[in-house]
């Protein structure tokens, strides 16, 4: 459904895409997983043709980017990453304005907005003014509205910005029962490692590169094992002993890091050989934050994202710079 | 364009338009500013300076406050329509347009949409701004109100085009309104608007000339003033173009802005 290949964006002298491939199967639910700057919103405006790439090609729904924007256009459905509603109008105008420009017959149009609203629970507040909606109301209708046209594709860029915790669950069951029913495919951006998981697979993106690409257990299992993190009151003479132990640790930020398939054996075993005195000591299994720590050597840092969150919509609500409007110059 | 995409793209126009109706009708605010700012024209300049240029030249045939109204008219229509661009703007601020600019439809329906929308609103004002001329001692009869209209459509596809033009360069509300600012003075003075522009400065006259709201107003005069007897002297000061020549002239303008407001908003990123 989606073949990209070697696709760059440069911004000046500044690579912010720097020639990532992959391709997404139909009926997939597709992640581009990143940290804040991490190229998935220019990637995501190549592909739906709203930027054109400096370099390579991109293929959605079998029409190239480059060549046949009006065909993606047409085969796709996109909720950018800023909203993009008409918060002068309702909730239905701004469906029936959705519905005039791609061409849905009239009659078409009652059913299926009543349907996406009943899938979205929207259908008490249609005539209402968006204005008056919650954050989380907003974004439920710009997926509503995204699915409008049956689209193919549906892009979704950070569609839980901003969420709390239960709303974005119960986005993510709108999502999932959307991708079913209408066995459409799903191209999506998070920094929530938690939302990862929901995906088939995943690219990690870093630095505008994708470091990593495959299923969600399979990039934990990659980690090789279970995480263990140790702080000892000597890390330099615990690492020394733990490197003795072929356990392989990382120093980082004052914590030791390393990864052992049998973590709880392998932590008794520790406690008793180290010499140095353990202060604190956790044990996990791998999640995908490891697996970005891994490969990068830095964190995501979901509570860093999401100060800069509330940056964006706070300036969005002081109209300070205009939400999208650095993207599309 | 195939037949099915032509209508494509009227359906797309259309709801363009006719959000832009929907959303004036709304703004309540927006309709009575723009109406008070003519009518404070009207009464500070035409009562006014009335006294102070009232039974001179042209003037003892013809009330100040009749000279200025053709003018208010032209100038009301300018603001108005130019802000058509504001909306655009805000549209881009606000995010809505990329919901515009993603949807499979051609950048020449949205540019046509938008200056739709202008020229309806500066009709729309214009239209209320009529029910004032009797307090004025002007009876325009059907036949004078439907030509004037017609006339201003013509001024408000220039206009128009001329705000979507400032839109597809101009990134920020704040940026646009600045630079109409800057715009609508030279336009609303060098235009015979406010006094007879027989003996000013030949760059003064250059820019006169070149501006649309000169000829759009020239032939508001035409259409407003066939009821009063003038004399040749006042007549000639009065109307400076014949009505063929000031219609081909804004058509030109209107036709130049036109394309350039098409071409530059299809090239925009
Ligand atoms: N129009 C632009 N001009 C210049 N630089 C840009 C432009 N758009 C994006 N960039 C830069 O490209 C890089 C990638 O930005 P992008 O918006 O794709 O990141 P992202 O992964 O979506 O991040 P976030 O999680 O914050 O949304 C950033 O360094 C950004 O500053
Ligand atoms: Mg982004």
């Amino acid at each position: 459904m989606i073949e990209v290949e070697q696709l760059v964006r440069r911004f000046g002298d500044f690579e912010a895409v720097r020639g990532v491939s992959f391709e997404v199967a139909e009926g997939e639910i597709f992640g581009f997983l990143g940290p804040n700057g991490a190229g998935k919103t220019t990637t995501i405006n190549m592909l739906v043709t709203m930027l054109r790439p400096s370099a390579g090609e991109a293929r959605v729904a079998g029409f190239s980017v480059r060549e046949d924007p009006r065909s993606v256009r047409e085969s796709i459905g996109i909720v950018f990453q800023d909203t993009t509603l008409d918060d002068a109008l309702t909730g239905w105008e701004n469906l029936r304005f959705h519905a005039d420009v791609y061409d849905i017959p009239t009659k078409l149009f009652r059913e299926r907005a009543k349907e996406v609203l009943q899938t979205v629970e929207l259908e008490g507040r249609r005539d209402d003014l968006v204005r008056t909606y919650s954050g989380g109301m907003k974004r439920r209708l710009e997926i509503a509205r995204g699915l409008l046209h049956y689209p193919k594709v549906l892009f979704l860029d950070e569609p839980t910005l901003g969420l709390d915790p239960q709303s974005r669950v119960a986005l993510w069951d709108y999502i999932r029962e959307i991708q079913q029913r209408e066995k459409i495919t799903v191209f999506l951006t998070t920094h929530y490692m938690a939302e990862a998981e929901y995906c088939g697979r995943i690219a990690i993106i870093d630095n505008g590169d994708i470091v990593a690409l495959d299923t969600p257990a399979r990039l934990k299992e990659s980690v090789g094992g279970d995480v263990v993190t140790l702080t000892t009151n000597d890390n330099l003479q615990a690492g020394l002993e733990l490197e003795e132990l072929r356990l392989r640790p990382r120093i980082e930020d004052g914590l030791i890091r390393f990864e052992a398939p049998e973590g709880a054996t392998t932590v008794a075993n520790v406690f008793r050989q180290l010499t140095p005195k353990i202060v604190s000591v956790d044990l996990h299994k791998p999640s995908l934050e490891d697996v970005f720590i891994k490969l990068t050597g830095r964190e995501i840092r979901d509570d860093e994202a999401s100060e800069a969150d509330k940056m964006r919509s706070q300036m969005r609500a002081g109209g300070i710079i205009g939400p999208g409007g650095r993207r599309m110059s | 364009m195939t037949g099915p995409g032509l209508r494509r793209e009227v359906r797309a126009g259309w709801s363009l338009f006719r959000r832009d109706m929907l959303k004036f009708r709304r703004e309540r605010a927006r309709i009575v500013s723009s109406l008070l700012q003519p009518i404070m024209f009207l009464g500070i300049f035409g009562l006014g300076l009335k006294n102070v240029l009232g039974g001179t030249g042209p003037f003892q045939e013809l009330d100040y406050i009749q000279y200025i109204f053709p003018g208010v008219i032209g100038i009301n229509v300018l603001g108005i329509s130019m802000s058509t661009g504001v909306t655009i703007v805000a549209d881009r601020e606000f995010g809505f347009l990329r919901e515009v600019l993603v949807a499979p439809i051609s950048r020449l329906t949205i540019a046509l949409g938008k200056v739709a929308s202008g020229v309806a609103t500066a009709m729309f004002q214009v239209a209320i701004l009529l029910l004032l001329s009797p307090l004025l001692g002007l009876t325009p009869g059907f036949v004078q109100i439907v030509l004037l209209m017609s006339a201003v459509a013509l001024l408000a596809i220039a206009t128009s085009a001329l705000g979507v033009l400032m839109a597809s360069r101009i990134r920020s509300v704040e940026s646009f309104q600045y630079v109409f600012q800057f715009m609508l003075f030279p336009l609303f003075f060098l235009s015979g608007a406010f006094f007879v522009l027989d003996r000013v400065p030949p760059w003064i006259a250059f820019i006169a000339n070149l501006n649309p709201l000169t000829y759009a107003i020239d032939l508001f005069r035409h259409i407003l003033y066939g009821d009063i007897e003038l004399g040749e002297l006042s007549r000639s000061l009065l109307l400076v173009n014949s009505p063929a020549e000031d219609i081909l002239i804004i058509a030109v303008i209107s036709v130049v802005l036109l394309s350039a407001s098409v071409v530059s908003f299809v090239r925009m990123e």
